[in-house]
């Protein structure tokens, strides 16, 4: 019996890949750990027609995968954030150099990561694919998703909004759009806020809770304990488990729905003096390691299960027997389009086949058929 | 007139170009600017709304002329004044977090402009594509769209087989960067020591470059055997790809017609002028009339 290979893009450092890779194990499954930081210092790609073949072995081969990380988009030293201390001008080329340096090596890279994942999505389940990941750098785009969904969210304003005018200087907040800095009150003076553009929020006051939604249920959902921060990250001391209203469960699951998200770890507020709840931040890749151990939910193995679930379509697997009807069929229809690929393949320019199709493997075998895989 | 269109098209003699035709057949046309509107935050993004100077941007669009793939650099890098440098010096790891905050403000007023307006040339779907070209052509190729063989990737020994070139077959490069333009390769080993690389293999002098609009070709003269595989596949690279107005390079390989190249971001500064209004005239009235 073939056990189902599941990639969890991300590295090996990444509390999150490291417990989903145990989760997965634990239920039989082939967990492919896959860092896409290392793509392409450290490991070797060819990829040419539908193929990819990263250090040899097909990217193909994973029937479902979990998306944590692309792969870090700057070099550490380089990292948004990093407290580098006033440099003298005479150093500025040098730094200018390197900057442009990796800039310019980094955008080349992060699209064919995309790339690869991009066309790995097209022929497998990806939780959650790159055209949603993107949504974590564009969070305008996101509100703006949500606003016109119907889904609340506090009044959301960038550049020289009405908004802002006149308004009680503890009344708004500073978002930053690419989700890379720490949220922090509007302050009167402009040099003392971030470099526009960013994000201006009325602060809405409250209880803060955080909720995880898969699959459109919702999987979990705690009150974050902090302190006197305004983001919640700066002072968090604990979570307390609790029940969603009825209200905040319908909120949840429509903007989970409104981006289309399988997976999404949702920070809702709770107006104290409304009762009303307001979506303030939607994370398409949340961290859930700490979550589960500090309130006894196991996000990781529900996730583990769903990605075994979205498996099963593609490779007969006992853990389902109510899906084997519809593995069956998906299996024939698998088949055929493996056959038709190979055909394709054979009808190719004699030059489109040579090492690289004996190396790949796969697609130079005969259509696989069900009961060869049994 | 009838309806607005919103342009975004990076300066240059090509925005020139668009800017003279659309007075010229006195369109109504709302400009933007990225550098102006991030820099003097003309732009007002509110909850569902979009404004720019107070006006709404998508009451009376009737179409988004986006030709502008949102690529930037962090501008006080690029050779800072006194001036300049006095302002940044103490937050230079704000600089490099700034573009990435200027480029998700600026995609993110395409995009939802994009998505609220009734008709888009181009979509950000094809700017992605673009940024991807390995995984656009294995895209077309997976619905029956001929394109050229392609190997990317860093595996020497792959590049090496790949690009060993006979007879009349020669090899084309590019860099994984948006936008990078193709190469022809000329020395075996310089393509082997650089990044990750596309490589497509084509018949030697074959290149033909075609401009589409919506999913109809206006470029005049082609030969037969293109024209029979724009007939066959031009709708569907367009419609796979996103691409409402593009130029297309054609090739072949082993003698046959295959897709080589596609942009999403056309340049009309080098068409002859008989050319660049037809093709400006036939994106307008998509525009306008959603018809090619």
């Amino acid at each position: 019996m073939k056990r189902p290979v599941i990639g969890v893009f991300g590295p090996l450092s990444d509390p999150e890949v490291r417990v989903l890779a145990a989760r997965l194990y634990n239920r039989g499954a082939d967990p492919w750990i896959i860092d896409l930081a290392r793509v392409p210092d450290q490991v070797r790609l060819a990829w040419s027609g539908g193929e990819m073949l990263l250090g040899g072995r097909s990217l193909l081969e994973v029937d479902a995968a979990f998306l944590r990380r692309t792969g870090r988009t700057l070099p550490p030293g380089l990292q948004p954030g990093t407290n580098i201390p006033p440099l003298p001008r005479d150093s500025w080329d040098g730094f200018v150099a390197k900057a442009a340096g990796a800039l310019a090596l980094e955008h080349p890279r992060v699209a064919l990561r995309t790339a690869l994942l991009t066309t790995l999505a097209r022929h497998r389940p990806v939780v959650n694919p790159p055209h949603l990941q993107r949504l974590h750098r564009l969070k305008f785009l996101l509100l703006n998703r949500l606003a016109r969904a119907g889904v609340p969210i506090p009044e959301s304003a960038v550049g020289v909004s009405p908004l802002v005018a006149g308004q009680d200087p503890d009344a708004l907040v500073a978002k930053p759009l690419a989700g890379i800095y720490k949220t922090r009150l509007l302050h009167p003076e402009p040099q003392n806020n971030p470099i526009p553009p960013f994000l201006v929020q009325r602060r809405v006051r409250g209880e803060l809770v955080r909720a995880y939604v898969l699959n459109r249920r919702v999987l979990a959902a705690a009150r974050i304990v902090f302190g006197t921060t305004v983001d919640s990250s700066e002072s968090q001391t604990g979570i307390a488990p609790v029940h969603l209203s009825e209200e905040a469960e319908s909120v949840a699951l429509r903007a989970a729905r409104a981006v289309q998200a399988p997976f999404c770890g949702l920070d809702i507020m709770l107006e104290t003096d409304t009762g009303r709840c307001f979506v303030i931040d939607l994370n398409l890749s949340p961290m859930f390691a700490a979550f589960s151990r500090l309130s006894g939910r196991d996000i990781a193995a529900s996730l583990a299960d769903h990605l075994l679930d979205l498996a099963a379509v593609r490779i007969p697997f006992p853990r389902r027997p109510a899906l084997e009807v519809l593995e069956q069929a998906k299996e024939l229809l698998a088949a055929e389009i493996d056959r038709n690929r190979c055909e394709r393949w054979s009808r190719g320019a004699p030059g489109t086949r040579g090492t690289f199709q004996e190396a790949r493997g796969t697609l130079t075998k005969a259509p696989r058929w069900p009961e060869e895989r049994n | 007139m009838p309806g607005r269109i919103v342009a975004a098209i990076p300066p240059g003699p090509g925005r020139t170009r668009w800017k003279s035709y659309f007075s010229h057949v006195d369109q109504d046309t709302c400009w933007l600017d990225r550098a102006s509107i991030i820099s003097n935050a003309r732009a007002v993004l509110e909850n569902d709304r979009l404004l720019l100077d107070g006006t709404d941007l998508v009451t009376g669009t009737v179409g988004l002329l986006n030709l502008d793939s949102g690529y930037m650099w962090p501008l006080p890098l690029l050779d800072p004044d006194q001036a300049t440098w006095d302002r940044w010096k103490g937050r230079v790891a704000d600089l490099l977090r700034n573009e990435r905050e200027s480029r998700s403000f600026w995609l993110s007023l395409l995009e939802i402009l994009e998505e609220c307006v009734p008709t888009c040339v181009n979509t950000q779907e094809a700017f992605a594509w673009e940024a991807m070209k390995p995984a656009a052509f294995a895209m077309l190729q997976d619905t029956d769209v001929p394109v050229a063989p392609f190997l990317a990737g860093n595996d020497r020994d792959q590049l090496a087989e790949f690009m060993h070139e006979r007879g009349s077959v020669e090899c084309l490069r590019r860099s994984l960067a948006p936008g990078a333009p193709l190469q022809r390769v000329s020395n075996r080993q310089e393509v082997l020591e650089n990044e990750p690389i596309l490589v497509q293999r084509v018949d030697r002098g074959s290149l033909h470059p075609v401009w589409v609009v919506g999913t109809r070709c206006v470029t005049p003269s082609l030969p037969e055997d293109m024209l029979h595989w724009c007939e066959c596949h031009l709708k569907a690279v367009m419609n796979s790809l996103g691409l409402r107005l593009s130029r297309l390079v054609l090739a072949r390989a082993e003698a046959r017609p295959v897709l080589l190249d596609f942009t999403s971001s056309p340049d009309v500064a080098g068409l002859p002028e008989g050319d660049a209004v037809q093709v400006m005239e036939a994106t307008r009235r998509y525009l306008v009339e959603g018809a090619p």
